[in-house]
């Protein structure tokens, strides 16, 4: 064992406060060879300069390391002399002449040692040997020495020592920092002998402290299950946020993507246990001890010093009633005592497009095929071509409904003004064109992310502050999506007097956003063989599309309305081109957060202290999205608000020409006020038999979402800043007759506000209790009341509490010998935690509304019947936890066991309409959550140039529905909705399918609950009947959609400066459905119209719409709604991805010495390299609707650059 | 450290503690009903829905798309226009929302009936709404006993099954079914108990009036074929408004595009109910009269001529004979299904010409039709027969009391009197010629005009009984 891989062991744990240092290390890196350095010479100057000074001033200059031990500087002398151009020996000699102690030089190592004094009395031998750890690496500068003397000696580079002794104190002890000590008898050790001592990792003193927001407890008084991720592990990659940094870390927290990438991750811990919606699965988040309504997505990542994630009651449920779901702790950054650092980082993110032929689309030739084979079967059903198009309406005729093009060349063709030839030459055409193509190539572009973070921090014993700025600034996966971001966050901390120190805090986030109209995200707005660019790459503008307005009523139009309007200069165009629309109705969305605290804490007498914290948070966004006169929906809309007059045979427009401006302000509050004694204290020998720690506070927080202000001009104009008035009631209220049929309206503004408030006061306590560092008890009480909540006093005052055990068995005397066994703890606990769901109410809610007929009139509108037997919902936990290291902590980790019990949850049950509601919210659901979570970390192999680590993250869940309420009437309830109807004892979330029977002449048929085939068939094998199947009895359980198991493996691989890591990722044992081609649609475009049903029997699927006979179109939809969700369409949802692999490449401190800072990594990441999915067929089920069976796209690819700075 | 300084930082947290009303918050916006004054306010309701779609198409006014039927899945739509008896409605009928809705309304008047003794406040202010809760809840019982049951029969009223009756708030409340005199008796009992302590001229106009209670009290007489007392009831609803709104003169100025008629000018009105909302009126197209309803308008009545359009392609199957509204609420506010002065002056005529009084019956008729037709024969004669009177009567409600559920149950009041009972017979489709057009036949006592409970009511409560032959497949 070489003194840089054990200076970079300490270095991991030099930061923890736990640890009373009793050594302390100077150390600089060096490169420098021994040659080199023996030819240097150097000058020191010192006066009375203490010796500890002066250490790190050799150090800094000669490149030597010290060790030693730090009892040994409180009898050193300071240090008055001057040395001139002398060699490091000189100038070691020089420094310790005098002192009381001597010095070994070994390499580029001195320890320090004392002067063996001369034992006088009685014969001696002399013993000698090497101390090492359990894998047999040298351990230098322990301390040897022999129990009942002072003097001792110290092990030099190679663990080697001699030491001699006398008869009668015949015991050495060993010691050194961070491993337990150790004693050898020499009774039967002859003179001269040679011993092996082998040290065991003291893991206990190295671990972490807890934090749970209210205290920080060393881990060995924790009972509670929770995970932390400390700084280091947070950065292991490049995040692209703090979720991230997260993902694969905790075993037990899954991160649900949302499938369409359009939010950010979903935390879920230990499983869904609540069915309510507004109470939903996210943890509550706490930063820096105050909770937060600031989620993980928005906090930025290098702020955060680390994470910790509260699983168990015994570490959530002194958050009360709204920690059901898990509590995660964010502590942020601050200096460190005698440093001011400086941090750079650059990161840059390049996301690829996705890759779209993974969506197993048709060729646009296929789709112009099928379309023909569609247009042909409807033409059949008509005597003429014009009779099939009147359905769809036209100008004064019917309704208008949108047809494609195609159709429109088919119905030219009919009607004889186009010839054969020329629809042939366009069909030719059309079957070179790719609109997905060409969208991907000129709307898509790849995203880009730029992120610069810069973070000064710096602390003295009087004052610790820590700022930070953060820019990021990006492009979106479309064209003109772009956004910007600004953060800055400060806290500093005083320590005004010995007992009192104060921390004020302010972080405040700018971010803007600039979006494209969201309904031009997809490149199903136009057919696959229309065009978006001509061959010249010039703009192809179509006639008229499939795409209305959405300001006003009004629908999209066809070619046989727009014929009659096209060369009307009363109307404006209708042409569109994706990208000109891109351009327009761009939404400006800027939001601004602002978080800012101040904590004042008291110390009252030894081990009592006061604290009072207050924090208050402040978000607002504000949205403006203008579309000018010309923009296609302005024009669209124009058209659409205009009517014709037959009497004076004018048009009227009634809506103003011009522009459309919408603004939208937003805000939200809250803030915390937290009163809380803290007690912390041992009594006993050395203060350490027993120590009790204990908080006892009140909170009261409020939560308030105050009115939104929103407003909609029309004919704006940008420059003038001046709009028309528009006659609402006759526009909005009333309707207009339109040009284009029907009545028409404008959406307006509703006419209806609301503010939402929410207050809670608690109170809250808790003890611990730890006997001789080994047994612990714990106990927490919280109780909560909110507004509006609660009325039964019986549920009022019910208090959230816990209560805990822990064992530090690997403290035990039996089992501290152990040589493989590092650390052993054992603990368990039970405590019930809350959640909290305020839109029920205990009382007869009415709302204020305004009448419509009589607008004076104010009328009240029930909201909530009265529930007086409202109360939180209940999660009951136990676990049951095992802390372990062995090996010389090469192998160490956690295994939790728990059972979650939620009861009381708020469900909504059915009731009979007679009684004059349809359901209510009743306290009256369960849930049980049953898993296993297992962490193992592994250091395999470490040496002075290699690392290997190997972290495994495995989480289990059991998830049990155990009271249901409301039972549905159709089977199809369970299938469509599997978190509102189940059945008892299965699990939330269950895949229900129906039984697929077989298929006949390409309809397959399925079977019903008393195992009968639905459809009948005659002897041709055609449908007589088909029925549809209704009866819950006829579903089978497939499965479940949420994961049983998930988990993550981390490997990591340095050498030297060097460092390769890869996250891989795994989650399995649910479901998904396959992503099957609607049977009872023509509006398909999968490749599956290629391969669908024919009459030579050759295909494996059924038929599509198109194929059905008329007598039987109207049961393709029962047929294919029954195919979609059969059984036979279920596969297997696991998967392993590679989430990231990264490179990085810290320089040597030589370079980075020379360029004068004091690191610098380089790193390149890639994200979502690979995955393996067990379903197949090119699914991602991160991106897949497993119950819909909707196909995403795939996670693309995400290359990512950085560049870390240290000052 | 100074012991004062000690107490000074203690000093914010016994300040807080002592916030005992910290979370006393009524949102704004909401308000907890706590008050009488709270319970009276919770009786003005506006905007009330009471959807027909169970029975829209089984009435002979109505008429349907032609594309609704031809080719189109049998929905209760198509069952009703068709008179397809052959169907089991039940398996069509997942809810109903007219049947949810108007016992969610009953849930609110006794809301206010069971619980406004209980809350602090005037005396006279409970009694009153109490008074007007009553009477809305006979008035939606009345609504629910003649979809749901057989219409009231003197002989058979007794043992005919009914609906079940909510007299109190209780959402655990296992309820049964009553008889149809059960539930005319309990409409009757509110309707009295409320009639003495109504007022005339109430806080708001969706507080009901002494007009509105005893125009339901005559209309209640009347369908249990009590004619005396529908005549006293009716004269005495008259006396508190009698006021016809003069559609010929209206014509004169224009109509509804020139002088916009909006809710409150509207002196007709008793009540606000509709079959959807407010606005419905705005999506008129919805609800097309049959070609027969259009011949009986004639030329010269205003109540056809202000409102209809028979032109408009794209609502109407043109060549059909049919119509539809085309008067937005804005324009002018017609009532479809809350009670109205017209209809007070029908009850009394009716009852006249029950009691052989022709002469008072056709005057009555006389005093709406001098309001509503333009021209030609204004007032009519009296003719020599209850029966023929009873026919101008019937005519006169056809076309005075569109929508909603007049027609409907008249029809099936009507049909239990030899006399008067119709058989609707349709030929359909009239312009689309692919299909051959077929007859529809509807016999008076065809099961059709008792729509059966629908299927949720029927599974959450076991004991509920249909009040038609139909069968419930899942018990």
């Amino acid at each position: 064992m070489t003194i840089s891989t054990l200076l970079s062991g300490f270095r991991q744990h030099i930061g923890m406060r736990a640890l009373h240092t009793f050594i302390l290390l100077f150390s600089m890196l060096v490169l420098n060879n021994e040659v080199k350095a023996q030819s240097n010479t150097y000058s020191f100057n010192f006066n009375k300069t203490p010796l500890e000074t002066a250490i790190a001033e050799v150090t800094k200059k000669t490149g030597y390391e010290f060790i030693f031990d730090a009892n040994y500087l409180k009898e050193a002398k300071p240090l008055t002399l001057a040395i001139t151009a002398a060699t490091a020996s000189q100038v070691f000699d020089a420094i310790f002449k005098g002192q009381n102690f001597t010095y070994e030089v070994s390499k580029k190592t001195i320890i320090v040692k004392p002067i063996v004094k001369t034992i006088t009395s009685g014969p001696q031998y002399n013993i000698s040997g090497q101390v090492i750890d359990s894998l047999g690496i040298a351990i230098p500068g322990a301390l040897v020495r022999v129990k009942g003397s002072s003097g001792g000696v110290q092990t030099n580079a190679d663990g080697r020592f001699t030491i001699s002794v006398e008869p009668k104190n015949n015991t050495l002890l060993f010691n050194y920092i961070g491993y337990n000590e150790k004693e050898l008898d020499l009774s039967n050790i002859s003179n001269n002998s040679k011993v092996s001592i082998v040290l065991s990792p003291n893991t206990n003193l190295l671990d972490e402290v807890f934090v749970n927001g209210f205290q920080t407890i060393t881990k060995e008084r924790v009972t509670a299950a929770y995970t932390t991720v400390n700084n280091e592990k947070l950065n292991q990659h490049i995040n692209t946020d703090l979720l991230s940094a997260l993902e694969g870390k905790v075993a037990g927290l899954q991160l649900v993507k949302n499938v369409n990438g359009a939010a950010a991750d979903q935390p879920v811990l230990r499983g869904i246990g609540t069915f309510s919606a507004s109470v939903g699965t996210s943890p509550l988040i706490v930063i820096d001890g105050l909770p937060t309504e600031y989620t993980l997505d928005v906090v930025n990542p290098y702020d955060i010093e680390s994470v910790t994630v509260l699983k168990d009651a015994a570490a959530a449920s002194i958050y009360g009633s709204r920690s059901a779901n898990g509590v995660i702790v964010l502590v942020t950054k601050q200096g460190k005592l005698n440093n001011t650092k400086i941090t750079f980082n650059a990161d840059l993110f390049i996301t690829q497009k996705p890759d779209v032929s993974k969506m197993h689309y048709a060729s646009t030739g296929d789709l112009i095929d099928f379309e023909t084979a569609v247009y042909n079967a409807e033409r059949a059903r008509y005597t003429t071509t014009e009779n099939m198009f009147a359905p769809y309406g036209d100008i004064n005729n019917g309704t208008i409904k949108y047809y494609s093009p195609l159709y429109q060349l088919y119905r030219s063709q009919a009607n004889g003004s186009l010839s054969n030839d020329q629809v042939n030459n366009t069909l030719s055409q059309w079957r070179n064109n790719d609109y997905i193509k060409q969208y991907t190539d000129n709307v898509w572009q790849n995203e880009i992310r730029k992120r610069y973070n810069l973070s000064l921090s710096s602390a003295s014993t009087k004052s610790n502050t820590y700022f930070s700025l953060n820019y990021d600034e990006g492009q979106g996966r479309i064209i003109n999506n772009k956004n910007q971001s600004f953060n800055i966050n400060y806290k500093s901390t005083y320590n005004f007097k010995k007992w009192l120190t104060a921390t004020f805090g302010i972080n405040g986030t700018y971010t803007k956003d600039e979006k494209t109209d969201g309904e031009y995200d997809d490149f199903d707005l136009q057919e696959r063989y229309a065009q978006i660019l001509d061959a010249n790459g010039n703009r192809v503008i179509t006639d008229y599309v499939n795409i209305s307005d959405g300001f006003t009523s009004g629908g999209a139009i066809n070619a046989a309305a727009l014929a009659k309007v096209k060369s009307n200069a009363e109307f404006k165009s209708f042409g569109f081109n994706i990208l000109n629309s891109l351009d327009e109705g761009i939404t400006t969305q800027k939001y601004t957060r602002l978080r800012t605290y101040a904590n004042l804490q008291a110390k009252i007498t030894e081990g009592l202290s006061f604290n009072t914290q207050f924090q208050y948070e402040n978000s607002s966004s504000n949205r403006e999205s203008y579309y000018d006169a010309a923009s296609y929906k302005m024009r669209y809309a124009y058209n659409m608000m205009t009517s014709y007059n037959t009497a004076t045979s004018k048009y009227v427009h009634n809506l103003p020409d011009g522009g459309r401006l919408a603004q939208l302000d937003q805000s939200s509050n809250n803030y915390t006020f937290r009163n809380q004694l803290s007690f912390n204290r041992g009594f006993g020998k050395d203060k350490e038999e027993h120590y009790f720690s204990a908080i006892a506070g009140m909170e009261l927080r409020q939560t308030m979402i105050p009115l939104t202000v929103e407003s909609q001009r029309y004919g704006y104009d940008p420059v003038t800043l001046t709009s028309v008035n528009l006659d609402n009631n006759t526009l909005n209220t009333a309707s207009i007759a339109s040009y284009f049929g029907g009545t028409k309206t404008l959406g307006l503004v509703s006419r209806t506000q609301t503010e939402t408030k929410h207050r809670f006061a608690s109170v809250f306590a808790n003890a611990g209790y730890t006997y001789q560092g080994k047994y612990n008890i714990t106990g927490s009480v919280r109780i909560d009341q909110a507004d509006m909540f609660g009325g039964d006093p019986k549920y009022k005052n019910r208090p959230l509490w816990s209560a805990g055990a822990g064992w530090n068995a690997s403290s035990e005397d039996f089992l501290k010998e152990s040589k493989w066994l590092n650390l052993l703890k054992v603990r368990a606990t039970y405590g019930i935690n809350g959640n909290i769901d305020q839109t029920s109410s205990p009382y007869l809610v009415a709302r204020r509304r305004n009448d419509n007929l009589y607008p004076t009139l104010i009328y009240s509108d029930i909201v909530t019947l009265p529930n007086p037997k409202l109360r939180w919902e209940q999660t009951a936990t136990t676990n049951f936890g095992i802390d372990y290291a062995v090996f010389a902590s090469r192998l160490s980790g956690s295994i939790d066991l728990y059972n979650k019990n939620s009861t009381d949850l708020l469900v909504t049950t059915d009731l009979d309409p007679t009684v004059g509601a349809l359901s209510r919210v009743l306290n009256n659901g369960a849930l049980q959550n049953r898993g296993a979570e297992i962490t193992i970390n592994g250091n395999w192999f470490k040496n002075d140039d290699w690392n290997f680590n190997t972290t495994l993250v495995y989480a289990f869940n059991k998830n049990t529905v155990e009271t249901v309420n409301n039972a549905a009437a159709t089977a199809y309830s369970y299938i469509s909705s599997p978190s509102n109807y189940f059945f008892a004892n299965t699990a939330f979330n269950s895949v229900y399918a129906y039984k697929y029977g077989g298929m006949v002449n390409g309809y397959p048929y399925f079977l019903d609950q008393n195992g009968e085939s639905n459809v009948v068939f005659d002897a041709n094998g055609n449908p007589t009947t088909i029925k549809d199947i209704s009866s819950p009895d006829a579903l089978v359980n497939m499965g479940q959609l949420n994961p049983k198991y998930n988990g993550s493996v981390s490997q990591r691989i340095a050498y030297k400066g060097f460092e390769l890591g890869g996250l891989f990722i795994f989650s399995g044992g649910n479901k998904l459905r396959r992503d099957v081609t609607d049977l009872g649609s023509n509006d398909v475009t999968d490749e599956d119209i290629t391969r669908r049903w024919n009459s030579a029997g050759t295909s494996d699927l059924p038929r599509l719409w198109v194929d059905y006979p008329q007598s039987l179109v109207n049961s393709a939809s029962v047929l294919s709604n029954l195919w979609q969700y059969s059984d036979r369409q279920i596969l297997d949802a696991s998967y392993v991805k590679l989430r990231n692999v990264s490179l990085s490449y810290s320089l040597s401190k030589k370079t980075t010495r020379k360029l004068n800072l004091s690191a610098v990594k380089l790193s390149a990441q890639v994200n979502n390299l690979w995955y393996w999915s067990a379903a197949g067929d090119d699914i991602d089920p991160e991106t897949y609707s497993a119950n819909s069976g909707t196909r995403a796209y795939s996670l693309p690819k995400s290359f990512i650059l950085g560049l870390n700075v240290n000052f | 450290m100074k012991t004062y300084i000690k107490y000074l930082v203690l000093l914010p947290a016994f300040l807080s503690w002592s916030c005992k009303k910290y979370t006393d918050v009524v949102p704004k916006g909401s308000l907890l009903v706590e008050t009488t004054k709270d319970f009276y306010e919770l009786v003005s309701y506006p905007n009330r829905g009471y959807p027909i779609n169970n029975f829209q198409y089984l009435v002979d006014d109505m008429w349907i798309r032609e594309s609704s039927v031809v080719g189109a899945r049998k929905t209760v739509d198509v069952v009703n226009f068709t008179f397809d008896e052959t169907e089991n409605r039940v398996n069509l009928l997942g809810s109903s929302s007219f049947y949810n809705q108007a016992y969610k309304y009953i849930n609110r008047w006794n809301t206010v009936i069971s619980l406004v003794d209980a809350s602090k406040g005037d005396e006279s202010q409970k009694t009153l709404a109490k008074a007007e809760a009553k009477a809305l809840r006979a008035f939606d019982h009345f609504l629910l006993v003649n979809v749901y049951a057989k219409a009231y029969d003197p002989a058979t009223a007794a043992t005919d099954g009914g609906i079940c009756i909510m007299d109190k708030y209780d959402l655990e409340a296992t309820p049964t079914k009553s008889t149809v005199k059960q539930v005319y008796d309990f409409i009757q009992k509110d309707i009295d108990e409320a009639i003495p302590y109504m007022e005339v001229q109430p806080a708001d106009p969706y507080h009901p009036t002494l007009a509105f209670a005893w125009a339901l009290k005559a209309k209640v007489h009347l369908f249990k074929r009590e004619y005396a007392q529908a005549r006293e009831a009716a004269l005495k609803s008259l006396t508190y408004n009698d006021k016809i709104f003069d559609l010929v003169a209206y014509t004169k100025q224009g109509g509804p595009n020139v002088v916009p008629i909006v809710a409150a000018n509207n002196p007709e009105v008793l009540s606000y109910m509709y079959m959807t909302g407010y606005n419905e009126m705005n999506f008129g197209y919805s609800y097309i009269i049959s070609p027969e309803l259009k011949t009986l308008f004639g030329t010269n009545d205003a109540r056809y001529n202000l409102f209809f359009n028979s032109t408009s392609a794209s609502f109407l199957d043109i060549g059909s004979g049919t119509a539809y509204f085309n008067i937005g609420y804005l324009k002018f506010f017609y009532p479809t299904v809350g009670l109205k002065t017209t209809e007070t002056y029908l009850i009394l005529a009716e009852a006249y010409a029950r009691e052989n009084k022709l002469g008072d019956a056709i005057a009555t008729l006389n005093k709406i039709r001098v309001n509503r037709i333009t021209s030609g024969t204004v007032n009519l004669t009296v003719p020599a027969t209850t029966k023929e009177a009873m026919n101008m009567v019937i005519e006169e409600r056809r076309k005075e009391l569109l929508f909603g559920f007049n027609r409907f149950f008249d029809l099936k009041r009507f049909n239990l009197e030899a006399d008067y009972a119709k058989t609707t017979v349709r030929k359909f489709p009239i312009v689309n010629k692919t299909v051959p057009q077929q007859t529809y036949t509807l016999k008076p006592d065809s099961r059709l005009y008792i729509i059966p409970f629908a299927q949720d009511v029927l599974k959450k409560n076991p004991g509920l009984t249909l009040n038609t032959d139909e069968t419930i497949l899942f018990r």
